[in-house]
């Protein structure tokens, strides 16, 4: 029921446009704010900017664009989008992240941490359109560029704030928010920042879901910081499970009394697949990623008092 | 000479304790407040406000007790100072967190809480001891660059090895805790060092200077 006013920009041509958004229908895409008249193919950097916290810059090539931030010489992408086809995710573990919704297939409520480009979030939006979803952005100016460059915005059932994601989580529990799917995607440029990797952390999160909710993170494997990570997971939560094996293993954490069998998890995906039409196959994902115990038990975990993640993550360990 | 050592050793530990203080206090209130700018700017702001008003107390205490023993019990109020930031600080920053203040104001409040008395009393530890180590008006200059000197050279090091390697190695209450040590054996130092007699013959603390 919801109309969509979207002015696209192209060859210096403005085209007013109205279309009405149905959930089911795999084509329907949200509109890039900002539209550019030169060809695809050509590589162009669309912005360059210092913000508070990072080195942002948004380029685009082949149809795709990137939002990258610099550190130590270094452009980490942190979000990429095909413009012609947003949904057609181009980054592999954003796929991976749909998975959580095998594990909770009826959210109400999601939070998510981290925007970057709001791929993610607009593609939820889009599959889970009565879902309300509070997105937590630290950066303005990162939320200012996923609106320009990105096609993200902003209605009655998609809200940003503009905060530290772990002071939004205290926050929320202050105001004994409820959720059913928390994303933890919060990257300052190849890291988490390790106030939100800790065990207090974890069980802020783990005190603002619901019975059945689960916590969706991205984590960076091949280095000693990600068995640590998935310590710190295990001494809060419950269950654990993971998917992917590249540079991105997706970990969903629940707290409930028994895992979910693999089989339910399947029936569910098989079931969401059909009426959503995910652009990636979702009960692939789930036979064919999951990755259970790919890491180290045993071994110290991560606290507010003690998180060495800045050493850890640039030790390898395969 | 014995003196003198005795106080240019206070003044690099005491110099190291505050900076590597510092360190921390960015990373203890980050759970509460985040990591940016705003978290930063409070607590150097408020290490800023605590060294001014710490350097003017020093400077007048130095002219009332010029001691040993005054600097020293100084020191000793610091080190038991950092005791309770080490057991409370958790407690201390969640409570104004939940004040609901922006963060802005909620760090800022909470550094000041945190970290202004145990930075004041530090800060008054280098005029006290250029007092100290003052003989006449002519030296002045020299005693007191080359104390800040040593100082300085100790707030760098508390500073590297604290956000390089000890936070990484040890956990903040540790730090905190091996901070306290380190000023109480600093004022005893000082305190052998400036009361040991025959080696201080020279060194006659004059009142006028």
């Amino acid at each position: 029921m919801k109309r969509r006013f979207l002015i696209m920009a192209i060859f210096g041509i403005s085209v007013g446009a109205v279309c009405q958004s149905s959930p089911v229908e795999v084509k329907q895409e949200w509109p890039m704010t900002e539209q550019t008249d030169y060809s695809d193919y050509e590589s162009k950097v669309l912005l360059e900017k210092e913000s508070l916290y990072h080195y942002i810059r948004v380029l685009q090539e082949d149809g795709r664009r990137r939002l990258q931030f610099r550190r130590s010489g270094n452009d980490y992408e942190e979000s990429v989008i095909n413009i012609h086809q947003p949904l057609k995710f181009e980054m592999y573990y954003y796929s991976l992240m749909l998975a959580g919704f095998a594990h909770k297939p009826d959210p109400k409520r999601i939070l998510f941490i981290g925007l970057g480009g709001g791929t993610i979030s607009m593609a939820i939006h889009h599959y889970f359109p009565k879902v309300q979803i509070d997105n937590v952005e630290l950066d303005p100016d990162v939320v200012e560029v996923a609106k320009k460059y990105f096609g993200f915005r902003e209605d009655d059932n998609m809200k940003v704030y503009v905060r530290d994601g772990r002071v939004q989580v205290r926050r929320l529990l202050r105001r004994k928010m409820k959720y059913d799917i928390i994303f933890v995607d919060a990257f300052r440029g190849g890291y988490i920042p390790y106030h939100l990797t800790t065990k207090e952390f974890m069980e802020g999160l783990r005190a603002i879901l619901t019975l059945d909710g689960i916590v969706v993170s991205n984590l960076r494997p091949g280095f000693e910081s990600y068995h640590y990570h998935r310590r710190t997971f295990n001494a809060v939560f419950r269950n654990q499970y993971s998917y992917g094996s590249g540079s991105n293993v997706i970990v969903i954490v629940d707290a409930r009394e028994k895992p979910i069998p693999q089989k339910e998890i399947l029936a569910a995906a098989r079931r969401l697949q059909k009426e959503k039409q995910f652009t990636t196959d979702l009960p692939t994902i789930i036979e064919e990623c999951g990755t259970q115990n790919d890491y180290v038990r045993k071994g110290p975990i991560l606290t507010d008092d003690y998180a060495p993640t800045d050493v850890l993550r640039s030790i390898r360990r395969e | 000479m014995l003196r003198t050592c005795g106080v240019a050793i206070t003044v690099f530990g005491c110099g190291w304790v505050l900076m590597g203080l510092e360190i921390l206090g960015g990373r203890m209130l980050s759970p509460d407040f985040g990591s940016g700018v705003w978290v930063w700017g409070s607590v150097i702001s408020i290490f800023l406000a605590a060294l001014s008003t710490g350097y003017f107390f020093g400077g007048l205490l130095s002219k009332r007790f010029p001691q040993g023993f005054g600097l020293a019990l100084v020191i000793v109020m610091a080190a038991i100072s950092i005791i309770p930031l080490a057991i409370w600080h958790r407690a201390t920053s969640g409570w104004f967190a939940d004040l609901n203040l922006h963060e802005r104001w909620g760090s800022l409040f909470a550094a000041m809480t945190l970290f202004f008395v145990p930075s004041m009393l530090l800060g008054i530890v280098s005029p006290y001891a250029v007092r100290l180590v003052t003989a006449d008006v002519a030296s002045v200059g020299t005693k007191a660059g080359t104390l800040y000197a040593i100082s300085t050279a100790g707030s760098f090091f508390g500073c590297l090895l604290t956000s390089f390697y000890f936070i990484l190695w040890m956990g903040i209450k540790l730090i905190l805790f091996l901070s306290a040590g380190a000023l109480l054996l600093i004022a005893l130092l000082l305190l052998a060092t400036w009361y040991t007699k025959g080696f201080n013959k020279q060194e006659v603390v004059t009142h006028e200077t």
